[in-house]
Protein backbone atom coordinates (compact mmCIF):
# COMPACT_ATOMS: atom_id res chain seq x y z
CA UNK A 1 0.00 0.00 0.00
CA UNK A 2 1.39 3.40 -1.04
CA UNK A 3 1.05 6.77 0.66
CA UNK A 4 -1.63 7.94 -1.79
CA UNK A 5 -3.67 4.80 -1.08
CA UNK A 6 -3.46 5.44 2.64
CA UNK A 7 -4.28 9.11 2.34
CA UNK A 8 -7.40 8.35 0.30
CA UNK A 9 -8.58 5.87 2.93
CA UNK A 10 -7.74 7.80 6.09
CA UNK A 11 -11.26 8.97 6.82
CA UNK A 12 -12.71 5.53 6.23
CA UNK A 13 -9.95 3.98 8.36
CA UNK A 14 -10.52 6.34 11.27
CA UNK A 15 -14.29 5.78 11.05
CA UNK A 16 -13.74 1.99 11.16
CA UNK A 17 -15.36 1.57 7.76
CA UNK A 18 -12.57 -0.47 6.16
CA UNK A 19 -12.41 -4.24 6.09
CA UNK A 20 -10.13 -5.93 8.59
CA UNK A 21 -7.59 -6.61 5.86
CA UNK A 22 -7.51 -3.03 4.62
CA UNK A 23 -7.37 -1.67 8.16
CA UNK A 24 -4.40 -3.91 8.88
CA UNK A 25 -2.65 -2.73 5.73
CA UNK A 26 -3.25 0.93 6.59
CA UNK A 27 -2.04 0.36 10.13
CA UNK A 28 1.05 -1.41 8.84
CA UNK A 29 1.83 1.50 6.53
CA UNK A 30 1.36 4.02 9.33
CA UNK A 31 3.87 2.14 11.48
CA UNK A 32 6.51 2.56 8.81
CA UNK A 33 5.72 5.96 7.25
CA UNK A 34 6.29 9.07 9.39
CA UNK A 35 4.56 11.42 6.95
CA UNK A 36 1.39 9.35 6.74
CA UNK A 37 1.37 8.80 10.48
CA UNK A 38 1.54 12.57 11.02
CA UNK A 39 -1.30 13.00 8.54
CA UNK A 40 -3.36 10.35 10.29
CA UNK A 41 -2.74 11.97 13.67
CA UNK A 42 -3.83 15.32 12.28
CA UNK A 43 -7.03 13.80 10.93
CA UNK A 44 -7.66 12.07 14.23
CA UNK A 45 -7.08 15.36 16.07
CA UNK A 46 -9.57 17.11 13.79
CA UNK A 47 -12.18 14.41 14.30
CA UNK A 48 -11.62 14.32 18.03
CA UNK A 49 -11.75 18.09 18.32
CA UNK A 50 -15.01 18.25 16.38
CA UNK A 51 -16.58 15.55 18.53
CA UNK A 52 -15.44 17.37 21.67
CA UNK A 53 -16.93 20.72 20.73
CA UNK A 54 -19.29 21.99 23.40
CA UNK A 55 -22.93 21.92 22.34
CA UNK A 56 -24.40 25.16 21.07
CA UNK A 57 -27.09 26.00 23.61
CA UNK A 58 -30.27 27.42 22.09
CA UNK A 59 -31.34 30.75 23.59
CA UNK A 60 -34.20 30.51 26.10
CA UNK A 61 -36.28 32.83 23.92
CA UNK A 62 -36.25 30.46 20.96
CA UNK A 63 -39.45 28.62 21.89
CA UNK A 64 -41.31 31.89 22.28
CA UNK A 65 -40.02 32.91 18.85
CA UNK A 66 -41.24 29.63 17.38
CA UNK A 67 -44.68 30.18 18.91
CA UNK A 68 -44.77 33.68 17.44
CA UNK A 69 -43.79 32.29 14.04
CA UNK A 70 -46.55 29.68 14.19
CA UNK A 71 -49.10 32.27 15.26
CA UNK A 72 -48.09 34.58 12.40
CA UNK A 73 -48.34 31.75 9.86
CA UNK A 74 -51.78 30.76 11.15
CA UNK A 75 -52.95 34.37 10.95
CA UNK A 76 -51.91 34.45 7.29
CA UNK A 77 -53.71 31.13 6.72
CA UNK A 78 -56.90 32.59 8.15
CA UNK A 79 -56.88 35.32 5.49
CA UNK A 80 -56.73 32.86 2.63
CA UNK A 81 -59.49 31.08 0.82
CA UNK A 82 -59.76 27.30 1.03
CA UNK A 83 -58.61 27.10 -2.59
CA UNK A 84 -55.31 28.76 -1.90
CA UNK A 85 -54.68 26.58 1.13
CA UNK A 86 -55.23 23.32 -0.68
CA UNK A 87 -52.84 23.42 -3.60
CA UNK A 88 -52.48 19.67 -3.79
CA UNK A 89 -56.20 19.16 -3.33
CA UNK A 90 -56.88 21.65 -6.10
CA UNK A 91 -54.86 19.69 -8.60
CA UNK A 92 -56.34 16.43 -7.38
CA UNK A 93 -59.73 17.93 -8.15
CA UNK A 94 -58.71 19.14 -11.59
CA UNK A 95 -56.57 16.22 -12.71
CA UNK A 96 -59.40 13.76 -13.42
CA UNK A 97 -60.81 16.24 -15.88
CA UNK A 98 -57.56 16.69 -17.76
CA UNK A 99 -56.96 13.08 -18.76
CA UNK A 100 -60.25 12.44 -20.56
CA UNK A 101 -59.87 15.73 -22.39
CA UNK A 102 -56.44 14.73 -23.66
CA UNK A 103 -57.71 11.30 -24.63
CA UNK A 104 -60.62 12.85 -26.48
CA UNK A 105 -58.30 15.23 -28.27
CA UNK A 106 -56.14 12.30 -29.36
CA UNK A 107 -59.22 10.38 -30.47
CA UNK A 108 -60.45 13.38 -32.42
CA UNK A 109 -57.13 13.61 -34.20
CA UNK A 110 -57.29 9.93 -35.06
CA UNK A 111 -60.85 10.19 -36.33
CA UNK A 112 -59.98 13.15 -38.54
CA UNK A 113 -57.12 11.19 -40.05
CA UNK A 114 -59.41 8.25 -40.72
CA UNK A 115 -62.09 10.44 -42.24
CA UNK A 116 -59.65 12.34 -44.39
CA UNK A 117 -58.17 9.04 -45.52
CA UNK A 118 -61.64 7.75 -46.32
CA UNK A 119 -62.57 10.85 -48.29
CA UNK A 120 -59.38 10.74 -50.23
CA UNK A 121 -59.96 7.08 -51.11
CA UNK A 122 -63.61 7.56 -52.12
CA UNK A 123 -63.14 10.59 -54.26
CA UNK A 124 -61.81 9.05 -57.47
CA UNK A 125 -64.06 6.01 -57.96
CA UNK A 126 -65.82 5.02 -54.74
CA UNK A 127 -64.92 1.37 -55.05
CA UNK A 128 -61.21 0.89 -54.61
CA UNK A 129 -61.01 3.13 -51.56
CA UNK A 130 -63.91 1.54 -49.75
CA UNK A 131 -62.10 -1.73 -49.64
CA UNK A 132 -59.15 -0.04 -47.90
CA UNK A 133 -61.09 1.06 -44.84
CA UNK A 134 -62.93 -1.85 -43.33
CA UNK A 135 -61.32 -1.22 -39.93
CA UNK A 136 -62.08 2.45 -39.82
CA UNK A 137 -65.50 2.25 -38.14
CA UNK A 138 -64.19 0.05 -35.39
CA UNK A 139 -61.19 2.21 -34.72
CA UNK A 140 -63.04 5.45 -34.80
CA UNK A 141 -66.08 4.37 -32.85
CA UNK A 142 -64.09 2.63 -30.17
CA UNK A 143 -62.62 5.77 -28.62
CA UNK A 144 -65.76 7.79 -27.99
CA UNK A 145 -67.41 4.79 -26.44
CA UNK A 146 -68.66 6.89 -23.52
CA UNK A 147 -70.16 9.94 -25.12
CA UNK A 148 -72.42 12.05 -23.05
CA UNK A 149 -76.12 11.31 -23.38
CA UNK A 150 -77.47 12.87 -26.50
CA UNK A 151 -74.16 12.93 -28.23
CA UNK A 152 -75.32 10.33 -30.75
CA UNK A 153 -76.68 13.14 -32.79
CA UNK A 154 -78.53 13.33 -36.07
CA UNK A 155 -76.66 13.91 -39.30
CA UNK A 156 -77.89 17.46 -39.27
CA UNK A 157 -75.23 18.41 -36.77
CA UNK A 158 -72.38 17.19 -38.92
CA UNK A 159 -69.64 19.68 -39.25
CA UNK A 160 -68.84 18.38 -42.73
CA UNK A 161 -71.38 18.41 -45.59
CA UNK A 162 -73.57 15.32 -45.63
CA UNK A 163 -72.55 12.70 -48.14
CA UNK A 164 -75.16 12.58 -50.92
CA UNK A 165 -74.41 8.89 -51.39
CA UNK A 166 -74.90 8.04 -47.74
CA UNK A 167 -77.86 5.76 -48.43
CA UNK A 168 -76.07 3.84 -51.17
CA UNK A 169 -72.86 3.34 -49.28
CA UNK A 170 -73.43 1.55 -45.95
CA UNK A 171 -69.97 2.01 -44.49
CA UNK A 172 -70.03 5.78 -44.86
CA UNK A 173 -72.39 6.68 -41.98
CA UNK A 174 -70.46 4.50 -39.55
CA UNK A 175 -67.28 6.32 -40.50
CA UNK A 176 -68.73 9.80 -40.24
CA UNK A 177 -70.76 9.06 -37.10
CA UNK A 178 -67.72 8.84 -34.77
CA UNK A 179 -66.66 12.34 -35.74
CA UNK A 180 -70.05 13.64 -34.73
CA UNK A 181 -69.79 11.92 -31.36
CA UNK A 182 -66.30 13.17 -30.78
CA UNK A 183 -67.11 16.75 -31.69
CA UNK A 184 -70.07 16.84 -29.37
CA UNK A 185 -68.31 15.00 -26.58
CA UNK A 186 -65.28 17.22 -26.96
CA UNK A 187 -67.40 20.35 -26.77
CA UNK A 188 -69.19 19.04 -23.70
CA UNK A 189 -65.94 18.08 -22.03
CA UNK A 190 -64.44 21.44 -22.88
CA UNK A 191 -67.41 23.25 -21.40
CA UNK A 192 -67.21 21.14 -18.26
CA UNK A 193 -63.48 21.80 -17.95
CA UNK A 194 -64.00 25.51 -18.45
CA UNK A 195 -66.57 25.53 -15.66
CA UNK A 196 -64.22 23.75 -13.28
CA UNK A 197 -61.36 26.08 -14.11
CA UNK A 198 -63.57 29.17 -13.88
CA UNK A 199 -64.67 28.17 -10.40
CA UNK A 200 -61.08 27.60 -9.32
CA UNK A 201 -59.90 30.85 -10.84
CA UNK A 202 -62.72 32.84 -9.23
CA UNK A 203 -61.84 31.59 -5.77
CA UNK A 204 -58.11 31.96 -6.25
CA UNK A 205 -58.54 35.44 -7.66
CA UNK A 206 -60.16 36.56 -4.41
CA UNK A 207 -57.19 35.35 -2.38
CA UNK A 208 -54.70 36.74 -4.90
CA UNK A 209 -56.41 40.13 -4.79
CA UNK A 210 -55.52 40.46 -1.12
CA UNK A 211 -51.85 39.93 -1.89
CA UNK A 212 -52.03 42.20 -4.94
CA UNK A 213 -53.39 45.03 -2.80
CA UNK A 214 -50.02 45.28 -1.07
CA UNK A 215 -48.02 45.61 -4.27
CA UNK A 216 -46.71 48.68 -6.02
CA UNK A 217 -48.83 50.03 -8.89
CA UNK A 218 -46.48 48.89 -11.71
CA UNK A 219 -46.51 45.40 -10.25
CA UNK A 220 -50.28 45.41 -10.04
CA UNK A 221 -50.47 46.46 -13.68
CA UNK A 222 -48.06 43.75 -14.79
CA UNK A 223 -50.06 41.21 -12.81
CA UNK A 224 -53.36 42.41 -14.27
CA UNK A 225 -51.96 42.27 -17.81
CA UNK A 226 -50.67 38.75 -17.30
CA UNK A 227 -53.99 37.56 -15.88
CA UNK A 228 -55.94 39.25 -18.67
CA UNK A 229 -53.79 37.65 -21.37
CA UNK A 230 -54.11 34.20 -19.86
CA UNK A 231 -57.85 34.62 -19.39
CA UNK A 232 -58.30 35.65 -23.03
CA UNK A 233 -56.42 32.59 -24.22
CA UNK A 234 -58.26 30.30 -21.82
CA UNK A 235 -61.68 31.59 -22.88
CA UNK A 236 -61.13 32.12 -26.58
CA UNK A 237 -58.53 29.73 -27.93
CA UNK A 238 -59.97 27.14 -30.30
CA UNK A 239 -57.23 24.65 -29.64
CA UNK A 240 -58.15 22.46 -26.68
CA UNK A 241 -54.60 22.01 -25.51
CA UNK A 242 -53.87 25.75 -25.73
CA UNK A 243 -56.96 26.42 -23.60
CA UNK A 244 -55.90 23.91 -21.02
CA UNK A 245 -52.39 25.27 -20.88
CA UNK A 246 -53.77 28.77 -20.39
CA UNK A 247 -56.16 27.66 -17.63
CA UNK A 248 -53.38 25.79 -15.88
CA UNK A 249 -51.03 28.77 -16.17
CA UNK A 250 -53.75 31.05 -14.85
CA UNK A 251 -54.46 28.81 -11.87
CA UNK A 252 -50.75 28.42 -11.20
CA UNK A 253 -50.05 32.17 -11.22
CA UNK A 254 -53.05 32.94 -9.02
CA UNK A 255 -52.25 30.14 -6.64
CA UNK A 256 -48.65 31.23 -6.21
CA UNK A 257 -49.69 34.83 -5.65
CA UNK A 258 -52.40 33.76 -3.21
CA UNK A 259 -49.79 31.82 -1.26
CA UNK A 260 -47.73 34.96 -0.94
CA UNK A 261 -45.11 34.00 -3.47
CA UNK A 262 -43.54 36.81 -5.40
CA UNK A 263 -44.21 35.58 -8.90
CA UNK A 264 -41.23 36.51 -11.06
CA UNK A 265 -43.13 37.59 -14.16
CA UNK A 266 -45.12 40.19 -12.26
CA UNK A 267 -42.65 41.26 -9.59
CA UNK A 268 -39.87 42.84 -11.56
CA UNK B 1 -0.98 3.98 17.21
CA UNK B 2 -3.82 5.88 15.55
CA UNK B 3 -6.86 3.64 15.73
CA UNK B 4 -10.45 3.94 14.55
CA UNK B 5 -12.84 5.49 17.00
CA UNK B 6 -16.07 4.07 18.28
CA UNK B 7 -19.23 5.55 16.78
CA UNK B 8 -22.66 5.81 18.29
CA UNK B 9 -25.52 4.14 16.50
CA UNK B 10 -28.67 5.88 15.50
CA UNK B 11 -31.82 4.76 17.21
CA UNK B 12 -35.44 5.39 16.45
CA UNK B 13 -37.84 6.19 19.24
CA UNK B 14 -41.11 4.23 19.21
CA UNK B 15 -42.81 7.07 21.03
CA UNK B 16 -42.33 9.37 18.05
CA UNK B 17 -45.57 8.26 16.38
CA UNK B 18 -47.63 9.27 19.42
CA UNK B 19 -45.78 12.54 19.72
CA UNK B 20 -46.32 13.34 16.04
CA UNK B 21 -50.04 12.59 16.28
CA UNK B 22 -50.39 14.82 19.33
CA UNK B 23 -48.49 17.62 17.58
CA UNK B 24 -50.72 17.26 14.53
CA UNK B 25 -53.71 17.80 16.80
CA UNK B 26 -52.04 20.97 17.99
CA UNK B 27 -51.48 19.84 21.57
CA UNK B 28 -49.26 22.39 23.24
CA UNK B 29 -47.46 19.98 25.57
CA UNK B 30 -46.61 17.62 22.74
CA UNK B 31 -45.23 20.47 20.66
CA UNK B 32 -43.10 21.67 23.53
CA UNK B 33 -41.87 18.12 24.14
CA UNK B 34 -40.86 17.73 20.53
CA UNK B 35 -39.18 21.12 20.59
CA UNK B 36 -37.15 20.31 23.69
CA UNK B 37 -36.26 16.91 22.27
CA UNK B 38 -34.69 18.43 19.18
CA UNK B 39 -33.78 22.00 20.11
CA UNK B 40 -30.10 21.37 20.85
CA UNK B 41 -29.52 19.28 17.76
CA UNK B 42 -31.35 21.70 15.48
CA UNK B 43 -29.80 24.79 17.00
CA UNK B 44 -26.32 23.25 17.05
CA UNK B 45 -26.58 22.29 13.41
CA UNK B 46 -28.00 25.63 12.34
CA UNK B 47 -25.56 27.57 14.50
CA UNK B 48 -22.55 25.90 12.93
CA UNK B 49 -23.79 26.25 9.36
CA UNK B 50 -25.17 29.79 9.36
CA UNK B 51 -23.16 31.28 12.23
CA UNK B 52 -24.16 32.71 15.58
CA UNK B 53 -25.66 35.94 14.26
CA UNK B 54 -28.43 34.28 12.25
CA UNK B 55 -28.78 31.01 14.17
CA UNK B 56 -31.83 31.96 16.21
CA UNK B 57 -33.73 33.31 13.21
CA UNK B 58 -33.04 30.21 11.12
CA UNK B 59 -33.72 27.79 14.00
CA UNK B 60 -37.06 29.51 14.57
CA UNK B 61 -37.86 29.07 10.89
CA UNK B 62 -36.89 25.40 11.05
CA UNK B 63 -39.22 24.67 13.97
CA UNK B 64 -42.08 26.57 12.36
CA UNK B 65 -41.55 24.42 9.25
CA UNK B 66 -41.40 21.30 11.39
CA UNK B 67 -44.70 21.95 13.14
CA UNK B 68 -46.47 23.10 10.00
CA UNK B 69 -45.04 20.23 8.00
CA UNK B 70 -45.86 17.43 10.44
CA UNK B 71 -49.23 17.04 8.78
CA UNK B 72 -47.55 15.88 5.59
CA UNK B 73 -44.80 13.88 7.32
CA UNK B 74 -45.45 10.33 6.18
CA UNK B 75 -42.86 8.58 8.29
CA UNK B 76 -40.81 7.35 5.32
CA UNK B 77 -37.74 8.56 7.20
CA UNK B 78 -37.15 8.72 10.94
CA UNK B 79 -38.52 11.87 12.51
CA UNK B 80 -35.00 12.97 13.42
CA UNK B 81 -33.77 12.51 9.87
CA UNK B 82 -36.68 14.54 8.56
CA UNK B 83 -36.08 17.35 11.06
CA UNK B 84 -32.37 17.38 10.29
CA UNK B 85 -33.18 17.57 6.58
CA UNK B 86 -35.40 20.61 7.16
CA UNK B 87 -32.67 22.18 9.27
CA UNK B 88 -29.91 21.53 6.74
CA UNK B 89 -32.02 22.78 3.83
CA UNK B 90 -33.08 25.92 5.69
CA UNK B 91 -29.49 26.59 6.75
CA UNK B 92 -27.96 26.06 3.32
CA UNK B 93 -30.69 28.17 1.71
CA UNK B 94 -30.04 30.92 4.23
CA UNK B 95 -26.30 30.83 3.54
CA UNK B 96 -26.93 30.88 -0.21
CA UNK B 97 -29.22 33.91 0.11
CA UNK B 98 -26.83 35.69 2.38
CA UNK B 99 -23.80 34.98 0.21
CA UNK B 100 -20.61 35.36 2.08
CA UNK B 101 -21.84 38.31 4.07
CA UNK B 102 -21.24 37.85 7.75
CA UNK B 103 -19.00 34.81 7.50
CA UNK B 104 -15.85 34.66 9.56
CA UNK B 105 -12.87 35.92 7.64
CA UNK B 106 -9.20 35.01 7.63
CA UNK B 107 -8.55 37.76 10.15
CA UNK B 108 -10.56 35.93 12.78
CA UNK B 109 -8.48 32.79 12.33
CA UNK B 110 -5.33 34.78 12.75
CA UNK B 111 -6.65 36.35 15.92
CA UNK B 112 -7.03 32.87 17.35
CA UNK B 113 -3.28 32.44 17.42
CA UNK B 114 -1.45 29.16 17.94
CA UNK B 115 -0.48 28.60 21.58
CA UNK B 116 3.07 29.01 22.75
CA UNK B 117 2.77 26.77 25.75
CA UNK B 118 3.43 23.04 25.47
CA UNK B 119 0.13 21.82 26.89
CA UNK B 120 -3.31 21.01 25.59
CA UNK B 121 -4.51 24.04 23.67
CA UNK B 122 -7.25 25.54 25.83
CA UNK B 123 -8.60 27.48 22.86
CA UNK B 124 -8.85 24.49 20.57
CA UNK B 125 -12.64 24.68 20.46
CA UNK B 126 -12.55 28.30 19.38
CA UNK B 127 -9.93 27.48 16.81
CA UNK B 128 -12.00 24.60 15.45
CA UNK B 129 -15.16 26.70 15.30
CA UNK B 130 -13.26 29.47 13.51
CA UNK B 131 -11.80 26.99 11.04
CA UNK B 132 -15.23 25.53 10.38
CA UNK B 133 -16.52 28.98 9.59
CA UNK B 134 -13.97 29.12 6.77
CA UNK B 135 -15.40 26.06 5.04
CA UNK B 136 -18.05 25.99 2.34
CA UNK B 137 -21.49 25.51 3.88
CA UNK B 138 -21.81 21.99 2.48
CA UNK B 139 -18.60 20.92 4.22
CA UNK B 140 -19.83 22.45 7.44
CA UNK B 141 -23.06 20.51 7.14
CA UNK B 142 -21.39 17.13 6.67
CA UNK B 143 -18.91 17.79 9.50
CA UNK B 144 -21.72 18.70 11.88
CA UNK B 145 -23.89 15.76 10.91
CA UNK B 146 -21.16 13.12 10.92
CA UNK B 147 -18.41 14.25 13.25
CA UNK B 148 -20.33 16.35 15.76
CA UNK B 149 -23.78 14.74 15.77
CA UNK B 150 -22.34 11.30 15.14
CA UNK B 151 -24.70 10.25 12.36
CA UNK B 152 -23.87 7.49 9.92
CA UNK B 153 -23.13 8.15 6.28
CA UNK B 154 -26.45 6.55 5.38
CA UNK B 155 -28.24 9.06 7.60
CA UNK B 156 -26.12 11.95 6.31
CA UNK B 157 -26.90 10.95 2.72
CA UNK B 158 -30.63 10.77 3.47
CA UNK B 159 -30.54 14.19 5.12
CA UNK B 160 -28.45 15.86 2.43
CA UNK B 161 -30.22 14.05 -0.39
CA UNK B 162 -27.05 12.59 -1.87
CA UNK B 163 -25.40 9.23 -2.30
CA UNK B 164 -23.55 7.55 0.54
CA UNK B 165 -20.37 7.71 -1.51
CA UNK B 166 -20.81 11.45 -1.93
CA UNK B 167 -21.28 11.84 1.81
CA UNK B 168 -18.03 9.95 2.43
CA UNK B 169 -16.01 11.88 -0.12
CA UNK B 170 -17.38 15.22 1.10
CA UNK B 171 -16.47 14.32 4.65
CA UNK B 172 -12.96 13.32 3.65
CA UNK B 173 -12.46 16.61 1.78
CA UNK B 174 -13.96 18.62 4.64
CA UNK B 175 -11.65 17.01 7.18
CA UNK B 176 -8.69 17.58 4.87
CA UNK B 177 -9.60 21.25 4.60
CA UNK B 178 -9.95 21.48 8.37
CA UNK B 179 -6.50 19.93 8.74
CA UNK B 180 -5.07 22.59 6.45
CA UNK B 181 -6.82 25.41 8.29
CA UNK B 182 -5.77 24.09 11.69
CA UNK B 183 -2.26 23.29 10.52
CA UNK B 184 -0.25 25.23 13.13
CA UNK B 185 -2.43 24.08 15.99
CA UNK B 186 -2.24 20.47 14.89
CA UNK B 187 1.53 20.69 14.53
CA UNK B 188 1.69 22.02 18.08
CA UNK B 189 -0.44 19.12 19.30
CA UNK B 190 1.88 16.68 17.58
CA UNK B 191 4.97 18.42 18.95
CA UNK B 192 3.55 17.99 22.43
CA UNK B 193 3.46 14.30 21.69
CA UNK B 194 -0.09 13.91 22.88
CA UNK B 195 -2.37 11.43 21.22
CA UNK B 196 -5.39 12.58 19.32
CA UNK B 197 -8.19 14.14 21.26
CA UNK B 198 -10.27 11.17 22.40
CA UNK B 199 -13.73 11.01 20.92
CA UNK B 200 -16.32 10.34 23.55
CA UNK B 201 -18.30 7.17 23.04
CA UNK B 202 -21.52 8.96 23.87
CA UNK B 203 -20.74 12.03 21.83
CA UNK B 204 -23.81 11.76 19.60
CA UNK B 205 -27.39 11.39 20.62
CA UNK B 206 -28.19 9.51 17.41
CA UNK B 207 -31.35 10.07 15.51
CA UNK B 208 -34.60 9.56 17.27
Amino acid sequence: MKCADVEARLSAYLDAELSAELSSAVRGHLRACDACRALAEDHAHVIGALASLPPAEPPPALWAAVERGLAAAETVDARRSPWSLGGARLWARLRPHLVPAAALAAAAGLAVVVIESRRGGDAPSGSGGAGQTPQAPGVASGEPGEPSPGSATAPGSLSSPPDPDVGASPPAPSIVQPKVDIDVALAAERARLDDVYRAAVAELAEAAAEERAGWRVPEQRAFDARIAALTRTAELADDVEARERAWQALVSVLQRVALGERVAEVRR
Amino acid sequence: MVRPRARPTAASGPEDALLIEACRRGEQRAMETLYHQYKRRVFGLVHRIVGAADAEEVAQDVFVRVFRGLGSFRGDAALGTWIYRLAVNASLSHVARRGRRGEVGDDELERVAAPEEARRDPRLSERVEAAMAQLPAGYRAILVLHDIEGLSHEECAAIMDCRVGTSKSQLHKARGRMRELLGPALAAERARGGGPVPASDDGGEGLA
